[in-house]
């Protein structure tokens, strides 16, 4: 819950930050900007937790997988799909989508958690 | 010392080295030679089928549609930099950022004295260089089927715009390779300072047009598109010149200071969270993590080029003048266009902020920290 909150937080204020200028230069704002960030990043988070042999380089980060960009390009596509279309139940249902996915990535995290073998302590 | 001439051995270990990684991204089971074999197939293949696909589109194009000279050559430039101008984003807010300086395989490199300048040469520039001849040669198929429509000095100047924005994504790189992990932190005071003089930037930049409103208006002839085009023309070509003139400077720092040693960056003085939820925990840990890895850096400075730009903005909206809001007809396009830019952003740093807080990152620290907390049956087994 922590996790995915904190690495969602990072996405949303960073797509309220382009949100911003666009209103500025716009007159409106395009509220469902920070919708994209959430979906975006819970995407990623729910392919990270998906992937079945998640590599870490030597300092510790996580490698590039080809598995992970795939997926998460593809279950954050529908999000941005409705964020680029004009009717407002589109984008509704973009926002609602990436909702779920946040719920999702949630539940995603904590299975993998869940999961993994109990050596954390070595 | 450092050695004046890159030599192939080093080159070919670190080609080597490109190789593997991506094999065990793809996670492949096929022996490295083979792998190769099969990069090296795939890269000559790509260029005759890519200029196959680029000529045959352009003649459809062609054919079905009778555009003028002017929205073709509106549209290569845009279709041009987006492209480039999206690719030159990815070069420096995402992860590519940190492939020679501040790599996760940098005390690997020293220990094996491969130098930098032969890992900028194969990670960086061999990447760069093979985008922007995909682009190139979809540039030159489309130049090549309108040749009669986009004659003469406009085609001159229509090429030098893929050319100086190759050049520029280069410098760019060997510019973050250089000095990519040695970032000065600026103050909140400075930063403060920098925002009101921004803001005060935008107001002074709105009331400008309605302080010349009553002076002579900017009037565009129909003989302005040869003049603009040599212009934009001396324009890409100075940008090409003094771009690859950094570049050059900089790849040559490269060998002279590549991969030293340098004090962490690490201290015991890292900035606590403002708002600690006390049903959460874990969030000041990972916050804590977050600020004293080094991705942390170019998240901060994301947020403080869009805080910058809204400042701007702003101040010129605070001017009342009539440039922003922007006419009702470009509201679709802007909404889209930043939905296109915060995609791309939201890509690279999303890609940053998983890399040292993601659940590969830090999934045994999140299972300790629920054994302790969530589950302490498991850890009275």
């Amino acid at each position: 819950m922590s996790a995915a909150l904190y690495c969602n937080a990072h996405a949303v204020v960073l797509a309220a930050g382009v949100a911003a200028v666009a209103g500025l230069l716009n007159g409106t704002v395009p509220w469902h900007l920070p919708f994209l960030g959430l979906g975006v990043m819970s995407a990623s988070l729910i392919a990270e937790s998906l992937a079945s042999v998640p590599k870490r380089l030597v300092d510790g980060t996580s490698a590039p997988g080809v598995f992970v960009a795939c997926v998460s390009i593809g279950l954050a596509l529908p999000a941005l799909a409705g964020s680029t279309a004009h009717l407002l139940f589109l984008r509704l249902l973009a926002a609602f989508y990436s909702v779920c996915l946040f719920t999702g990535a949630i539940t995603c995290i904590g299975r993998r958690i869940r999961t993994l073998p109990s050596r954390s302590a070595r | 010392m450092p050695r004046s001439r890159t030599s192939a051995s080093g080159l070919r270990a670190t080609a080597d080295f490109l190789l593997y990684e991506r094999l065990n991204a793809l996670g492949w089971n096929v022996p490295l030679p083979v792998f190769r074999l099969l990069c090296l197939a795939g890269s000559a293949a790509m260029v005759p089928v890519l200029l196959t696909v680029a000529l045959l589109g352009a003649h459809l194009l062609r054919r079905t549609t009778e555009l003028p000279g002017a929205v073709l050559a509106g549209g290569f430039l845009v279709l041009n930099l987006y492209g480039g101008g999206v690719y030159l984003l990815r070069e420096a807010f995402s992860r590519r950022r940190h492939t020679v300086s501040g790599s996760p395989n940098e005390g690997f490199y020293r220990a094996l004295d491969i130098r930098a300048r032969d890992v900028f040469l194969v990670y960086c520039a061999a990447r760069i260089l093979s985008f922007h001849s995909a682009l190139l040669t979809v540039d030159a198929a489309f130049l090549f089927v309108f040749r009669d429509v986009l004659a003469g000095s406009v085609t001159l100047g229509l090429i030098c715009v893929p050319l100086a924005l190759c050049a520029v994504t280069l410098a760019v790189s060997a510019r973050l390779a250089v000095r990519a992990g040695t970032a000065v932190t600026v103050g909140p005071g400075v930063f403060a300072a920098l925002g009101l003089v921004v803001f005060v930037t935008g107001l002074a930049a709105g009331m400008l047009p309605d302080a010349g409103a009553s002076g002579v208006g900017v009037s565009c002839g129909t003989g302005v598109v040869g003049p603009l085009a040599l212009a934009v023309t001396v324009a890409c070509a100075g940008l090409t010149v003094a771009a690859l003139r950094c570049f050059a400077r900089d790849v040559r720092r490269l060998d002279r200071d590549a991969f030293a040693i340098r004090p962490s960056v690490r201290s015991a003085a890292l900035p606590a969270m403002v708002f600690r939820p006390g049903r959460l925990p874990l969030l000041a840990v990972l916050h804590r993590h977050f600020v004293s890895s080094r991705t942390a850096v170019m998240i901060k400075r994301t947020y403080a080029v869009l805080l910058m730009a809204v400042l701007l903005l702003a101040g010129v909206r605070v001017s009342g003048s009539e440039v922003l809001p922007l006419p009702g007809g470009a509201e679709r396009p802007v909404t889209r266009t930043a939905v296109a830019l915060g995609f791309v952003l939201l890509l690279g740093s999303v890609e940053l902020v998983l890399a040292t807080s993601g659940p590969t990152a830090l999934g045994p620290q999140f299972r300790f920290a629920w054994e302790r907390t969530c589950c302490p049956i498991v850890t009275s087994r």
